[in-house]
């Protein structure tokens, strides 16, 4: 384990761990990256003595020695590297099933990522991280660098694994008011902002 | 017909909004459900109380109120649960889908038609290290898309702004000084997060959430007081005032001192965030408030009392709770639904316009 904390208010990369921490961040390093890389990263070593990162636990900081060291092995295929990740957290989530530790959702998730990459649709480096907030663990699947859609596809097939027909007696309460405020609201800001303008979290 | 929807899936309630002719119709139900284990008269129980549940296999799971209702009933022998946790899906629960589906379905079906629309919300970028909503929001946009929805997402924050309508002045190039209107800060305190956006007209600026809000205030004032926590809420939601603090009263006492503490807290957060965009606004700003978490009386006062204290980085022009406090938000994104609806046709015909040419 080794984690290292963003102190600072904007997002610091560690270009040769292709690892961006966000502002305040915190991760542990070794849960996403081989010890041995970490050990000889030079850009980990620098941010750590410019103060832009902060080592706050754990062992295995890399030293100048081995950082001047060169570059860790020849390089890889950053595909296979990712996939090489995923399967290293794939393998750690299993083996705490015994221990009725393993988070499933986060499996299934990693398994459709997994698929994904396999059939060629993320395109770029996905991190699969965990944060270590308040003494607990919590795993997120970030969206560093994969695309909006490809991840609600992942999501989709994961949720359509688990769906079967249910049963079910649902009703709510129901309000009805006048809807003008929402309306001239609603014509002030298409006026305002133009029609057509297009947003980058449109799911669809 | 096309149809839009605002849906809050909140971690104390889920809500629906729509129009039609003119008429604001909101659903709501509790988001919260009980697991009861399967009995020879367990039919006859849910038809004669006549409560809402949801069967899967040989499970049943009473939702919404009635949820409330089965755990009062029978303390410590059913659980109260949560699809949601500090305002994203539960990660400890294991049936947040099967409800969040249910539920989803239950209020808004299938789309009827390619170019509806939906719109809903997530929490802004947390500034406490809460888990964040990557998932949170792949997760529903999921959920809608699967049933054929196209799905547009918000940050809350900016719901309360486009619901609320904020103004700021501003001058005009001629020294005219003008309106600007959605341009502010809204704000929700929700159960399970906290959410603050400058906006303007219209426009996200910044944003920020925090775990400190209704959820917080309550586990923290049962912690001190030693009072069980839905006693505490129970309080909370029907007789405190702050305009009327019993300070002989250790719960009502508490209640005021870590409101007080997370409004400061939003604040405090919000401004570090507002001074890292370094936005120039001149004018003072608009602070409208919305969510349950505001809902007690003389909760804007206490806000006007915590922020004259406080040293921020813009002036406030005034703070202004949501005359609806509790549905500003499901209003907010049926605003933007409608306005991305509107969006899509008018696309839709000019492809058409040119397809024809």
């Amino acid at each position: 384990m080794l984690i290292i904390g963003n102190i600072t208010k904007k997002p610091v990369p560690i270009p040769d761990l292709n690892i961006v921490f966000k502002p305040g961040q915190v991760l542990n390093l070794h849960a996403l990256r081989d010890a041995k890389k970490v050990k000889k990263s030079g850009d980990l070593l620098e941010l750590l003595a410019s103060g832009q990162l902060s080592h706050l636990n754990g062992k295995g900081l890399p030293t100048r020695a081995q950082a001047d060291a060169g570059p860790p092995g020849p390089k890889e295929d950053p595909k296979e590297a990712l996939l090489s990740d995923v399967r290293d957290v794939v393998k750690e989530e299993l083996s705490k099933v015994g221990g009725g530790g393993a988070n499933e959702e986060l499996l299934k998730t990693l398994k459709g990522i997994q698929d994904a990459m396999a059939a060629g649709t993320v395109r770029e480096t996905v991190i699969v991280e965990k944060q270590v907030s308040g003494g607990q663990a919590i795993s997120t699947a970030e969206d560093d660098g994969i695309d909006d859609d490809v991840l609600v596809d992942i999501h989709t097939k994961t949720i359509n694994k688990d769906r079967h027909d249910v049963e079910k007696s649902v009703e709510y309460s129901s309000q009805d008011t006048e809807a003008d405020d929402v309306l001239e609201n609603m014509l002030e800001l298409d006026s305002m902002l133009g029609i057509g303008k297009k947003s980058s979290s449109d799911g669809k | 017909m096309s149809k839009a929807y605002g849906v809050d899936c909140g971690t104390m309630f889920f809500q629906v909004a729509s129009q039609s002719e003119g008429k604001l119709n909101i659903q709501t139900t509790r988001n919260a459900f009980v697991e009861l284990q399967e009995s020879e008269d367990i039919d006859e129980v849910l038809r004669q109380n006549k409560w809402q549940y949801v069967k899967d296999e040989d499970k049943y799971y009473v939702i919404g109120e009635d949820s409330l209702r089965v755990a009062k009933m029978f303390p410590g022998k059913v659980e109260l649960r949560r699809p949601l946790q500090g305002g994203v899906l539960n990660k400890g629960e294991t049936k947040k889908l099967l409800i969040m589906n249910e539920l989803i379905e239950s209020a808004i079906g299938k789309a009827p038609t390619k170019d509806s629309v939906v719109c809903i919300c997530v929490s802004s970028d947390s500034v406490d290290g809460s888990p964040d909503s990557t998932f949170h929001k792949a997760r529903l946009q999921a959920m809608f898309k699967n049933l054929g929805w196209n799905v547009k997402v918000i940050d809350e924050g900016l719901a309360v702004v486009l619901s609320e309508r904020p103004i700021a002045m501003e001058m005009t190039d001629d020294g005219v000084e003008v309106e600007a209107p959605f341009s502010g800060i809204g704000l929700s305190f929700g159960a399970g997060r906290s959410n603050c956006v400058l906006a303007y007209k219209g426009l996200q600026i910044v944003g920020m959430s925090c775990a400190r809000a209704g959820d917080w205030v309550d586990e923290k004032v049962a912690e001190q007081t030693g009072t069980p926590i839905s006693q505490v809420t129970s309080l909370k939601e029907k007789t405190l005032d702050f305009g009327n603090i019993d300070t002989d009263d250790d719960v009502q006492f508490a209640l005021d001192a870590y409101y007080g503490a997370m409004i400061k807290y939003v604040f405090e957060n919000f401004a570090h965030k507002f001074s890292e965009v370094k936005s120039q606004f001149e004018s003072p700003l608009d602070v409208v408030i919305a969510g349950g978490t505001s809902m007690p009386k003389g909760f804007c006062s206490k806000v006007e009392a915590v922020l004259a204290d406080m040293n921020l980085p813009f002036d406030i022009k005034s703070v202004r709770l949501s005359s609806d406090p509790r549905n500003s938000v499901v209003k907010g994104l049926l605003t933007q639904a409608l306005l991305h609806s509107r969006n899509i046709k008018t696309e839709e015909t000019k492809t058409e316009e040119v397809v024809a040419e």
